[in-house]
């Protein structure tokens, strides 16, 4: 069962604080955005103030660079709340920590994957991140097609520290992907508009992991968001 | 050099222009002076056949004001400075600066923007001494490089398949900068041209691995001293050359030790391996492609398949800190655990367009991996 507080574009102006627990003088940062994505703008404050974030960049105007936001000694409620109002496709909502960020209408075969509820999520070794998402991956490839017998890849993360085993029970595919990023807190998830056929797709065509940087660096040298699939996701 | 003289009907008031024959990118003029009994009127014209972008000076202050006019010259159209109705009519100059109301004395400076090596401008300038009933003038120097160009880039390093800019500099005798004047050499040439060519001119063009030189000739520079007066302001012709080396990515290099060895996070009746790999491209001498932000596409081909693993997988790496780049192999498989292994090639395509897996330049070298239910071996170790 998931626990979240929807908060409008509107009411995020109004409530600042909504996001968050307590406010301190780390969480005030001066932001100074000019023409980029949605998704590397919500990177960035998600890097910047360091929360964990979940982006579903399914409608194609998350990817139009035109979203600019210049603001001095913010809190990032108040950002979020300025970036969200360019965004008038997408919600923001929180979910236990996690912010994620979705279309207002999410089409049939991207809802269908990422509200996919599996049985269980279980790691039953130490994992990084990138490798949870994609054990996730094989998860929901078994779902539909339990005849696969070899998974193998190549992953290119840099981010290599390793979470203790996890075990969850009957989750979505986004709660799942929020609870990594909720343990890492470092790190946000960007998934892409799912294709009709999961069956054969690799991982980085459904969900990327990006990890931040701490100090930040520039949204285009944080690893590992797959903007190949992003793009193609959206010209399908 | 020509001076041109006149007086008022009184034969009180005289001016005399010395106009120098001599066409120069770059003019040191000496001092000018308003006041009560003194103005300076300057001249700078086109002698050249193709318009050209003239940039005068002034400074003051002992050169700690400046105010610069910038102006489009067709060929023998020129430009007129008088100085005392620039400061009485405090006129802006590009940069809206105005020269202070009180000033009476300054040096200034001309340039040719659109040709700094060989030049169009020529100069005058025009003294009036209402004092003494005639005219003083000062000359100007020649700015030039008199020790002749030298190769930008030397050796310049190209990409096989690839380009990259070369030019030829020449250290300014005025300012001691080093300027950029390859467009002043109209004949780019290599030594090779089965492993660089030079087209267009100060562009050298990878064509395949090896090492050869670079030519930039027939060259005609101003090479005046910045010292001696506008007579000795002469072209010379000038050729320079360097090295070029054609760089090939020849294999990939792993760089030890590895980030990660162990059993990978599989889903239930599964079981396998992961291994990361810190790698760098080098080239057919071993030296290592430090270029950060380069696309990797890659591809691993299974051969002998014990462990029914998907053929082909393909993976986009992007090379940072230094050229260096992360592949972390993973599998699971249903025949885990047991003996059986999968053989596999990973190829490598350096510099390609992420998300078209098969861009890019191929290395000539590829990996073996071999997946074992508690191993990768990557190259056989």
């Amino acid at each position: 069962m998931r626990l979240s507080a929807f908060v409008s574009t509107t009411a995020l102006f109004c409530i600042p604080l909504m996001f968050g627990q307590q406010s301190r003088s780390s969480d005030i940062h001066d932001v100074s955005i000019h023409a980029q994505t949605g998704i590397d703008a919500l990177l960035s404050l998600g890097q910047l103030y360091n929360r964990p974030l979940g982006i579903v960049g399914s409608d194609k105007s998350i990817l139009a660079p035109t979203l600019s936001v210049q603001v001095s000694q913010a809190q990032f409620a108040d950002v979020l709340a300025r970036v969200m109002s360019q965004l008038s496709k997408y919600e923001a909502h929180e979910v236990q920590g996690v912010v994620l960020i979705q279309p207002l209408n999410r089409d049939v075969a991207t809802e269908r994957l990422f509200t996919m509820v599996l049985p269980n999520f279980d790691s039953e070794t130490k994992a990084t991140l990138t490798e949870l998402a994609d054990l996730l991956w094989m998860d929901v490839e078994l779902r539909v097609d339990p005849s696969i017998r070899g998974f193998a890849g190549i992953r290119h993360e840099t981010d290599f520290k390793e979470f203790q085993p996890i075990h969850l029970v009957d989750v979505t595919v986004e709660d799942v992907l929020n609870e990594l990023v909720r343990r890492r807190r470092s790190a946000a998830w960007v998934g892409f508009s799912a294709p009709e056929v999961l069956t054969g797709v690799q991982r980085e065509r459904l969900w990327s992991i990006v990890s931040y940087e701490d100090p930040p660096v520039p949204v285009e040298n944080l690893c590992c968001l797959n903007r190949t699939s992003l793009s193609a996701a959206q010209s399908k | 050099m020509a001076v041109a003289t006149s007086y008022d009907k009184s034969l009180r008031h005289g001016a005399q222009t010395p106009f120098n024959d001599q066409l120069a990118s770059h003019w040191e003029g000496g001092k000018w002076e308003v006041d009560g009994t003194h103005d300076s009127i300057i001249t700078a014209g086109n002698g050249g056949n193709k318009p050209i972008q003239a940039q005068v000076t002034l400074f003051f202050n002992g050169g700690a004001g400046k105010y610069r006019v910038e102006q489009v010259l067709a060929p023998d159209q020129q430009l007129w400075l008088d100085f005392s109705r620039l400061i009485r009519d405090r006129v802006p100059d590009k940069d809206g600066n105005v020269l202070p109301g009180d000033l009476t004395s300054g040096t200034y400076q001309f340039r040719d923007l659109t040709d700094r090596a060989v030049g169009n401008i020529f100069e005058g300038k025009v003294i009036t001494d209402k004092t003494n009933g005639h005219a003083a003038y000062g000359c100007m120097i020649c700015c030039g490089y008199p020790n002749r160009g030298f190769i930008w880039t030397d050796p310049l390093d190209v990409l096989k398949s690839s380009y990259a800019p070369q030019d030829v500099g020449g250290v300014n005798s005025c300012s001691g900068n080093q300027d950029s004047i390859g467009f002043a050499y109209p004949n780019w040439s290599t030594g090779n041209t089965a492993i660089a060519t030079a087209n267009p001119a100060q562009q050298i063009n990878g064509i395949d691995g090896g090492s050869t030189l670079d030519n930039a000739g027939d060259g005609q520079i101003n090479i005046g001293d910045g010292m001696t007066y506008v007579q000795q302001c002469p072209l010379a012709a000038d050729t320079t050359g360097g090295g070029v080396n054609v760089r090939i990515p020849y294999q990939e290099d792993r760089i030890p030790p590895d980030p990660i060895n162990g059993a990978n996070a599989c889903s239930r009746g599964f079981a396998g391996w992961k291994r990361a790999i810190t790698g760098i491209i080098v080239d057919q001498w071993n030296t290592s492609f430090t270029i950060d932000g380069v696309t990797l596409n890659e591809t691993v081909s299974v051969g002998r398949n014990d462990l029914v693993l998907p053929s082909p997988q393909t993976g986009t790496a992007i090379t940072s800190n230094g050229g260096k780049f992360g592949d972390n192999f993973f599998f699971c498989s249903q025949g885990c655990p047991g003996t059986g292994e999968t053989d596999a090639v990973q190829s490598i395509l350096y510099g390609g367009t992420p998300g078209n897996p098969f861009s890019g330049i191929p290395l000539a070298v590829t990996n073996g991996l071999i997946y074992r239910c508690s191993q990768i071996l990557w190259n056989g170790l």
